[in-house]
This record gives structure tokens, sequence and C-alpha cells, in this order.
């Protein structure tokens, strides 16, 4: 029986350009979220983000390279480039294979130029598989919000198939006109800071972020240390419903939780990272979900009220905290919350405390009816 | 596990192929204006199609007709059925469509950002079949046959997966591409190999 496990990982976002830094900011409970006022990015209207510092970003990315390349793509080889520092993985491999989580990429160049191949997300696949030296061609997952996890479950099959030794997952998207106006038209936003699960929640936040973890494959029944987190079950199912709304029933979610949780017991979850976008129709939708499987008493929380939601790189990021959160026992506050909004009550995590827990389950869904589940194992 | 294509299809050039065999060819339309016409000529009786951006449109079409007279074809449930579909230009058509909204006249429509996700196109497919199993959407800049078949079979071996709708689905700037096949479990003449896979797209 092989074991998937994660080697080491990093997250870059407003709050930090290391998971240390994300982690501690996380656990004294402060939030990168800020308003930027109207005309910001070119927006007529003003909006709530969480937004990477462009000068520390370029000043931390000068300091390991004078590579010509994009705001995102910096992001990306930053984020890959702080993960495997403290690892012995050597990218040059043929036996290291890379893939890229992103919804939009670089997509504000076509506000220069419609006919740009810097747009395409091979382009930027290329560029950062290239900085590292791999020889594969990397592979590029982009299934809306899911995309992180869908990316981390491709990593692990991709292992477990035997053909690769080491999997490093970045996924990154960062903040532009294009985004905030899109989301904007679906009157998705939030003005305020999000309050997921609340009674008074109105909308989502965007956040900028990359992510990145590496995973290795445990195949020769070694003991591996204690503490190390393993990703011991996954699933992705679609709701088949309704390209821009979520299932009324959950039906994707409850499926892709079912195929994880099966031969478990809701108690051996130690918590439940939600999506928790804090619209009105995502949290309901988990609740409904969560509901159906018996598990509206497991601690449930959103992250989203400390990064925002930052799409490709959102399933690995909060992967990554959840992670954390397994290793140091600890369980996060969800920021935001304080009515039940939801018509099935969850146990919405109030206060940051420390819990001894083995297993988490990060959730997510997306547009297109897509949803995935993962859960987290500490070996103790 | 011996994996099978138990039924391929393809949209290229103006021209609709099921199994290699030409089913429907009009060179005078655009590549657009094709996939109009194949829609009418196969009555498929779908309205929300209209709403489809252009690769929502190729991606749902080509699903559609490689499903028809199998025993997947219409709303039975489907949980152990996957959708794993690859191309190069992700949604940057209607990606430039939207940007054009945005720009010095800014009204952005909601209906169009909704197609500026590559993976919409597997929910349109799963909503007229009622696929409920994996779906994920992955971007190369060609088709990676060794890949998707890498990937594919490692989801039958991990999964409870007994069919998937598996190919490449490209439009951009008229240029229209699909390559759908039909892979089953021990079903079919035609084992579901790199080189075949290859061989079925490049013919």
């Amino acid at each position: 029986m092989s074991t998937v496990y994660i080697q080491s990982n990093n997250i870059i976002s407003s709050l930090g350009f290391t998971t240390e830094e994300n982690m501690c900011a996380v656990v004294s409970g402060k939030s990168g979220l800020h308003y930027y006022k109207e005309n910001t990015l070119d927006v007529p209207e003003g909006f709530y983000a969480s937004r990477i510092d462009a000068e520390k970003l370029n000043a931390q990315f000068a300091l390991i390279s004078n590579l010509e390349c994009s705001r995102f793509e910096k992001l990306a080889i930053l984020s890959v480039h702080n993960a495997i520092k403290n690892s012995l993985v050597n990218t040059t491999d043929s036996r290291t294979l890379f893939i890229l989580s992103t919804t939009k990429g670089n997509i504000a160049f076509l506000e220069q130029d419609t006919n740009n191949e810097q747009a395409y997300l091979w382009h930027s696949a290329q560029v950062i598989a290239n900085y590292f030296k791999n020889p594969n061609t990397p592979i590029i997952v982009s299934n809306a919000c899911i995309s992180g996890i869908s990316a981390t479950i491709v990593a692990k099959r991709m292992l477990t198939s035997g053909n690769y030794d080491t999997v490093i997952v970045v996924g990154a998207d960062i903040i532009s006109k294009f985004i905030i106006s899109g989301f904007q038209s679906f009157k998705a936003l939030s003005q305020k800071a999000c309050k997921p699960f609340d009674a008074n929640r109105v909308g989502l936040n965007l956040g900028e972020g990359a992510a990145t973890i590496i995973l290795k494959i445990n195949d020769k029944g070694n003991c591996l240390p204690k503490g190390t987190i393993t990703i011991e079950n996954e699933a992705i199912s679609n709701d088949a419903n309704h390209i821009s709304g979520p299932s009324r029933t959950g039906e994707g979610l409850f499926l892709a939780l079912q195929s994880v949780m099966k031969g478990r017991k809701a108690e051996e979850i130690g918590f439940v990272n939600a999506h928790g976008t804090a619209t009105p129709y995502n949290d309901e939708m988990e609740s409904i979900a969560l509901w159906r499987m018996g598990m509206t008493e497991i601690p449930v929380q959103s992250l989203k009220g400390y990064f925002g939601h930052t799409l490709g790189a959102a399933g690995l990021l909060e992967l990554i905290i959840s992670a954390e959160s397994l290793r140091q026992n600890t369980i996060i506050k969800s920021l935001g919350y304080e009515t039940c909004g939801v018509s099935h009550p969850l146990h919405i995590i109030t206060e940051t405390k420390t819990k001894e827990i083995t297993r988490c389950i990060k959730m997510v869904s997306g547009f297109g009816g897509c949803n995935a589940v993962c859960m987290l194992k500490k070996i103790s | 596990m011996n994996l099978c294509i138990s039924k391929y299809c393809s949209i290229k050039n103006n021209c609709f192929s099921v199994n290699g065999e030409v089913v429907f060819a009009n060179s005078e339309l655009s590549a657009t204006e094709f996939l109009t016409a194949l829609y009418r000529h196969e009555q498929i009786g779908y309205p929300k199609f209209f709403k489809m951006d252009y690769l929502a449109k190729t991606g749902f079409l080509a699903a559609d007709l490689l499903l028809k007279g199998t025993a997947f074809y219409g709303d039975s449930l489907k949980q152990t059925m996957g959708i794993f579909l690859s191309n190069n230009s992700s949604s940057l058509d209607t990606d430039i469509a939207f940007q054009k909204t945005i720009g010095k006249e800014y009204f952005p429509s909601p209906s169009v950002f909704v197609y500026t996700l590559p993976n919409i196109v597997m929910g349109e497919i799963a909503i007229k079949h009622k696929i409920f199993g994996e779906n994920t959407f992955f971007v190369s800049q060609e088709f990676n046959d060794r890949f998707v078949r890498d990937y594919v079979n490692q989801v039958f071996v991990e999964k409870d997966m007994e069919s998937a709708i598996v190919g490449w689905v490209e439009l951009f700037d008229q240029h229209c591409e699909a390559f759908l096949m039909l892979v089953e479990k021990e079903k079919g003449t035609i084992n579901f190999t790199q080189e075949i896979i290859h061989k079925l797209y490049k013919s």
C-alpha cells in the first residue's frame, strides 16, 4: 500500500511569503483583506480584497533571479523556490513533474493586446518549468475554483501510477480588472470583509496568492516521520445541475464527501476546512451536503476571511493551512462569523484553540458544478 | 484491467465523423456556423445550446453525438462516468469577448463571464447527460496522449469508474477541433493505448 505525503510547501499571500508567516498571521486572527477605492486597477467600483504588495514581490523575486517574466509567473516561481529551498528535491530529474493550477494566469495581458501568446496558460507553465530546468511537459489543471484540489489529486495519481517520484504542484492567480469586473457583474462581491456561513453574508472577497506543495510517494513501506501529513483519500464529483449556481441538494459535494468518508465515522474528522466563499448559495449548499453526511457536529471553518478567495491558489493554500493545523494540533477560527445563516446549522469554529487531531477534510466547489474533497491524515 | 475505446468522434475542418466515418460536412460555413448547422442536422432539441459560448457548443455537440445510440444517452443518473478534457487555449476565445466589454465602454456581462472558464463545457455535458463522476480539465499546447492515457487509466484503477468521455475540445478564433472517445472497461475492440489514441486523434 503506497502513501502520498506532503514533503514541503509554501504560501505567498498578503499575509506573508512563507507558510510560517501565513500560519502565524492566521493563528493570531489577522486578516489580509483591505478596501480598495474606486478606480483601483481601473475598476470603476471600489472592492474589498487581499492583495500582494507589488514592491515586496519584486524585491523578493530580485533576490533569486533577474528573469523577465510576468507578475503571475514571478509569484509562482517564488512560491516553488521557497517550497524547495529546504527540501532535497531535484527539479531537473525526469522523475519530477510540475503541475500548475490556475484559472486565469496572465489574463491581464489582454488589456494591452488581445493577440498575446503570454495569455496562454501553457506559456506560463513552461516559463515556470524552464526556470527550474525540469525536462517534462508541465501539466496544467484549470477547473475553476476547485483547480488547486484537482491538481493535488492529479499529482497523487501520477505518483501512484509509478511514473514519478516527486510532483511539484503550484497554484496561483492574481487580481485583475478582468476578474473583479466579472465577479462584480455576478453581484458576487461583498463591499465589506466577507462573513462565511453568517446570517448577514452578502458575498465574497477576491484574494491574490500562490501556494506550492511538494508531494512524494512512500511505496516501499518505510516508516514516515511522526507528524508527516499524508493525502489519505480524495474525490471529485459534478452536480450535473447548473453551470453557475450550486446544487440545491449539494449533490456533487455530497457524493464526493461520501466517497472520501467511506468506512470512516464523522467523529474521526478533527475539522472540515470548507470552501465558505460567503456567497449566500455556496455556504448554504455546503451546509446541506454536510448535513446529509451527518457531519454537522464536526468543527468547520472557512479561511476566506483571512485570504479572500484566491481562485486557482485557493485549494492549495487552504490545504496547506489545514495540513499545518493538523501538524500543530490547532483548530483555526472562521473569521467574520457571528450568527448562523444556513438552514442546517454547522459547528463553526469561533475561537482558535489547540486540540489533538489526526484527520481533517478540505472541500471546494466551483463554477461548472464541480466539487472536490480531500482527506488529510497525520502520521502518529 | 483493460480499457477500451468503444466509440470515438471528431469535429474538424467543418466535418463531423463518428468512428472515422464522415457523418456531416459543410465547407461553406464558418467554423462556428458549422456548429449550429450540425446541431440542426442532428435534431438535438436542447434550447440551452444557443446560450453557450463556442467552446461549450463544440464540446457539448461532440459529447452528445458520442453518446447518441449508446446506453449512456439521456438523463439516467451516471455516477460512475467521468469527463476528462483538454485543450490549447483554455477559454481564451470568450476571455477576449469579455475583455472587450470592460474597455472604454464598461458593461461586463455575467452571462459572458461564466464562460471564461474552460471546465464549463464539462458542466454543460454533465447537466445534459446527468454525469456525476469525476471531471477534470487540462490545458496543454498540444494533445498530450501519453498523459491522457496515464491519467485516465489511473482513475479507473483507483476509483469506482465504469466509463469516461475523454479527449480534446479546442475553439479559438474560428478554429474548431474536437476529438472525443468513449472509454469503457473491457468493452470494445480498440485498446486505450497511447499509440491508438495518437493515431485516432491524428486521423
